[in-house]
């Protein structure tokens, strides 16, 4: 918990209201929230070397305190396949980036290995005004955008809450496995779960996060992409 | 915390008891001194010497008695005067009736803000302003405005009723009161400048006369403390909510997508199921919800359902409705079918749902409800009472009693009709067994059953979870 706290201070102290790509990884896996593994790299030979460390097919994204959408400005390239697109893609985005958003200070490109696709799932954490720190999850892609299958609990939960919380999506049948797909982890989900609900309770200096997709597998889960929002403990409002 | 004087106070003032027999505060007299409340009433007025033969007061001080509660029904830029004179007599409570604050204007806004400041730190409790305040049945404490020719009041009974709406509140109790629905107290809380659901939720938890809370909200001030409160509370009684309004506050700080997601009514909803409360989604499930948890007990391990009827189709729409909500049918042990066989004209045939058919009378219901209700597949029963048949008589509610005395399970009625299902619902209201006109709304007020147990099996696991 405390080294979590400090890479949060550290970027706060930078003036930051949101932590890195490979910042925010870092407090997952201090949470036990399995990620992608990626590396922070400089160059397109650094890039090449850790591709293959981390095994094809791998993803790209921008690093920088200045880009928060980073698929806006040509941040993200998925599924790229051997080092001939990898070296192609990497030029491409230092050159897209570069031109959308010429101010943005460039920390490097982060290499992560691509995640297989399964049922996706959100899990977010945020500071409610009425409730304070409460969780939510919800069906990944469609099923939140236009169902609005997403459920709340005030944080802190326990495993119970954590299994009402799923059951109480109507996707969950998904995750329980139908028509002839295998069910999902649930057991896998209910700990990231905790963990968010444990990462939100204790650090008052983050405000939102999201972890969306969360990989569904049949066996453990992988939070493809982290967003987590921090704000400065202030005294009062 | 002690909100006692509200409901039990032995001496009541009435500041601005009027004698214009139209005025908020000559109604309110009137329900204390033409009433069976035991207290003292003092009315309080500086222009009137005395009302319907009463020695008025011109201000507070002047009575010669200790005052518990003050009803302050005047003019809101007074009212910060009234609560100056509350404080100096060492009154304990005081319902502020009157409109003209917060929800008018910013002058009254900064009244209010006065009033707070007023009382920060004193022994005196607010309840309002901007509502007619509390009924309470038991006590005859009666605060509300609206002449009892056109506001019945309902009779005493288990239901605690809270509303921020008046105009709500008093619909409800109206009609609470047309179909011999009891109260145990009623609390509008209007502006809620100091007393609010929290307080009460946490102060009927402990009420002895209720036996199930109901909760009417728009906005919640206090969330993280009402979901404590609400999460302590369910573990004694039941608790119904219904929420109004879409909340638009979290949806500014959107900058996540769970952000987002949270601006609507979600995260109240995450709160109340989590908390263990019974959301009700429409007004007259409210009372449908309410009337079932407060009468009947909550079933115990076993939780599938048995459905008695008269009339095949209602038998069907109550079976659709119960699979959509994933409440199981039970099927019947061998001997119940067999002592269902034997006493059952043949064209009846000897399943769940059972269908007594159109000759049922009272004595056949009765065998029925045995061999039902004795069995131990069976958690919970149904019956439908069709009384549109010559061979039901009121005496059908006899048999539904006893077999509930008997064997402890909970029924629910459903009764569709004319004057003689009216009579009959209120037989059953009576004996504290819920009826309802349609078999949806009769199936869902047994899945509120079934969710309240669900509640307690879940504070069950938490317990243990934690002793592990």
């Amino acid at each position: 918990m405390r080294d979590c706290e400090v890479i949060i201070q550290k970027a706060l102290k930078e003036g930051r209201s949101s932590m890195l790509a490979n910042e925010a990884q870092q407090i997952c896996s201090l949470h036990h929230i399995p990620t992608p593994s990626s590396h922070l790299t400089s160059n397109v030979h650094e890039a090449v070397l850790k591709a293959n460390e981390v095994g094809f097919p791998v993803a790209l994204k921008i690093v920088s305190p200045q880009i928060l959408h980073k698929s806006d400005v040509g941040g993200v390239i998925l599924n790229i396949r051997n080092e001939h697109e990898l070296e192609t893609q990497y030029k491409k985005m230092t050159a897209d980036v570069n031109k959308r958003a010429p101010s943005a200070k460039i920390l490097g490109i982060s290499v992560e290995k691509m995640m297989p696709s399964a049922t996706e799932v959100i899990v977010g954490g945020i500071r409610d005004n009425q409730f304070g720190p409460s969780i939510m999850f919800g069906m990944g892609g469609i099923f939140t955008e236009i169902y609005n299958d997403v459920a709340f609990r005030v944080a802190p939960i326990e495993r119970i809450d954590a299994w009402n919380l799923i059951h109480e999506l109507k996707g969950s049948r998904i995750l329980e496995g139908t028509r002839g797909k295998p069910a999902a982890d649930l057991d896998a989900i209910i700990n990231v779960l905790l963990s968010v609900s444990g990462l939100i309770t204790e650090h008052d200096t983050i405000s939102q996060l999201d972890l969306n997709p969360v990989m569904a597998y049949s066996d453990g889960v992988c939070a493809v992409d982290t967003r987590i929002i921090i704000k400065k403990r202030d005294g009062g409002t | 915390m002690d909100l006692d004087a509200f409901f039990k106070p032995k001496s009541v003032a009435v500041i601005g008891a009027s004698r214009e027999s139209r005025k908020f505060g000559h109604v309110i007299f009137k329900n204390f001194v033409g009433s069976e409340f035991e207290g003292k009433t003092y009315p309080v007025n500086p222009k009137a010497e005395s009302i319907m033969g009463f020695k008025v007061y011109p201000s507070l001080k002047e009575i010669p008695d200790e005052v518990d509660l003050a009803v302050i029904a005047i003019p809101a830029p007074m009212v910060p005067n009234a609560v100056d004179e509350c404080l100096s007599k060492k009154v304990k409570a005081a319902v502020i009736i009157s409109g003209g604050f917060k929800e008018a204007s910013g002058k009254g806004e900064k009244l209010e803000h006065e009033i707070k400041e007023k009382i920060a730190g004193s022994n005196l409790r607010i309840i309002g302003p901007n509502c007619i305040g509390v009924y309470d049945p038991s006590s005859h404490v009666d605060t509300l405005f609206l002449p009892t020719y056109r506001l019945r009041r309902p009779k005493p009974g288990s239901i605690a009723f809270i509303t921020q709406s008046g105009a709500f509140g008093s619909a409800v109790l109206d009609w609470a009161s047309s179909q011999d629905i009891g109260i145990s107290k009623f609390i509008s809380i209007g502006n809620k400048i100091d007393v609010d659901e929290v307080d009460l939720l946490s102060y009927l938890a402990d009420d002895p006369l209720t036996t199930c809370i109901t909760v009417y909200v728009e906005s919640i001030d206090r969330g993280r403390d009402f979901f404590k409160t609400e999460t302590t509370a369910t573990e004694k009684k039941p608790l119904v909510i219904l929420k109004g309004g879409i909340t638009p506050e979290g949806a500014s700080a959107a900058l996540s997508h769970t952000g987002s997601m949270a601006g609507s009514a979600n995260i109240y909803k995450g709160a109340f199921e989590q908390a263990g409360a019974i959301q009700a989604r429409k007004v007259d499930e409210l009372f449908d919800y309410a009337r079932a948890l407060a009468y009947q007990p909550t079933p115990k391990t076993q939780t599938d359902l048995a459905i008695i009827t008269n009339g095949g189709g209602f038998g069907v729409i109550s079976t659709d409705e119960a699979s959509r909500l994933g409440i199981k049918l039970a099927n019947f042990n061998p001997e119940t079918t067999k002592t269902l066989k034997e006493n059952l004209p043949e064209y009846a045939i000897a399943r769940n749902p059972l269908d007594l058919v159109g000759d049922a009378d009272a004595e056949r219901y009765r065998m029925a409800l045995n061999a039902v209700a004795s069995d131990p597949n069976v958690g919970i029963i149904q019956v439908i009472v069709l009384p549109q048949t010559s061979y039901i008589e009121s005496d059908v509610v006899d048999a539904i009693t006893e077999a509930q005395v008997t064997y402890g399970k909970p029924i629910v009625v459903c009764s569709i009709g004319g004057d003689f299902t009216r009579v009959m619902a209120e037989m059953l209201e009576e004996e504290h067994i819920p009826s309802y006109e349609t078999p949806e709304r009769a199936i869902n007020a047994i899945n509120a059953l079934l969710t309240y147990r669900k509640v307690l099996e879940d504070k069950e696991k938490r317990k243990n979870q934690t002793t592990l």
